[in-house]
């Protein structure tokens, strides 16, 4: 029992301490977990976080639900999923709630001004990042550009038409791109 | 009420089951039911809720399910919503882990599949970001500071940093341009340029 409330702790600490999202996690989750005499080894690890990434839904939820059933079974799991997001309902709702009560007011407009601008840039570079991790067979530097994959260039130029022009569902058009990466990318790369 | 809670659990459990590799990758399934169909936030409140899920500290998709679920229907709805977005993934992996421990999936179709949704997704995020780019991007100012800050992104500065310098940065200039409308209306002068 004691066990399980240290691991909700100890994930409580993750979520405050992660900021700007789930991959933030990996440098605290190895200090704390992976190593000799720890729970994990470097190589289980590693197993852990690429299946977490290729998992469907939030990586940090899908590693903290691993790392918490390999250490203490469903309670565990429970405890550190909980525990990962509780500190996050109490800051990012009060956070909220600061921006509703005072959204009419003079500072708070200029602040949102500022914000929706920084916002819209992470967006820009959001999509800068995801073509080099979906686009590209390797990471991107200016001495050696990497091959772009045929089949994944191909799917995100018809993903964009299909919601732009065609105004799909972007459930149908990912469903789509899941099935046209099964046939495809095996075969063309 | 009840069907706004709904909603919130139904679309983020939705979101977290599809969306794959975390983060921004929601933004499109988000804009599509709460601004375009449902009506419930305009593009303008997404945005803000972008900014804050990359300055409160939290796995993004945690945050970004709070603040949608206050903003909808009070904390009622932000535990609707963060309920939705972890319950699917919890569920399936654990299942995973019960079935397979210490695997690591190296299936060709599989990964395909894998590598075909991100592919997918990045082309739904471009369709966003161009919605968002037309309608924040309005004069000269948004422009540079936009892209000044995309720079910044790109050298490698912190998220939260980049929002906290775009703030101070817009503050400062609604500031600037509140004077000169104030100054302009008192000397009867025609409307001057809106910020």
């Amino acid at each position: 029992m004691l066990n399980i409330l240290l691991l909700f702790l100890n994930f409580c600490k993750f979520g405050l301490l992660c900021f700007g999202g789930g991959y933030m996690l990996i440098p605290l989750l190895t200090a704390e977990f992976v190593g000799e005499g720890k729970l994990l080894t470097p190589e289980r690890f590693g197993n852990l976080i690429s299946i977490s990434q290729l998992t469907p839904g939030p990586v940090g939820i899908n590693t903290a639900t691993f790392t918490g059933y390999i250490s203490s079974g469903f309670p565990g799991s429970l405890a550190a999923t909980l525990g990962l997001v509780f500190p996050t309902l109490l800051l990012a709702g009060a956070a909220m709630s600061f921006i509703i009560k005072f959204r009419e007011h003079r500072v708070m407009k200029g602040i949102l001004y500022g914000a929706r601008l920084g916002a819209a840039a992470l967006v820009f570079y959001a999509v800068l990042i995801f073509m080099e991790l979906s686009l590209l067979t390797g990471p991107f530097d200016i001495g050696s550009i990497p091959a772009i994959s045929p089949g994944a260039l191909l799917i995100t130029l018809s993903s964009f038409v299909l919601l732009k022009r065609f105004k799909w569902q972007t459930t149908w058009v990912i469903l789509l791109s899941g099935v046209l990466g099964a046939l495809l990318i095996p075969r063309i790369g | 009420m009840l069907k706004k809670l709904w909603l919130l659990f139904f679309t983020f459990a939705k979101i977290a089951a599809l969306v794959l590799g975390g983060g921004l990758a929601m933004l499109p399934v988000i804009e599509e039911t709460f601004v375009n169909k449902k009506k419930l936030l305009t593009q303008e409140e997404l945005l803000d809720v972008v900014a804050l899920t990359q300055t409160v500290p939290g796995i993004i998709a945690a945050n970004a399910a709070v603040s949608i679920g206050m903003k909808i229907a009070g904390f009622a709805g932000a535990l609707a919503a963060l309920a939705g977005a972890v319950f699917p993934s919890f569920v399936i992996i654990l299942i995973i882990a019960i079935l397979f421990p210490g695997l690591s999936p190296d299936n060709p179709y599989w990964l395909g599949a894998f590598a075909g949704i991100r592919a997918g997704v990045t082309g739904l995020i471009a369709a966003t970001a161009w919605k968002i780019g037309k309608n924040t991007l309005k004069g000269t100012f948004e422009c540079i500071a936009a892209a000044v800050l995309l720079a910044a992104a790109l050298h490698g500065i912190n998220p939260g940093l980049i929002i906290i310098v775009a703030i101070a940065v817009g503050s400062i200039y609604c500031r600037i341009c509140a004077g000169r409308v104030n100054r302009a209306e008192k000397s009867g002068g025609k409307d001057p340029e809106k910020c």
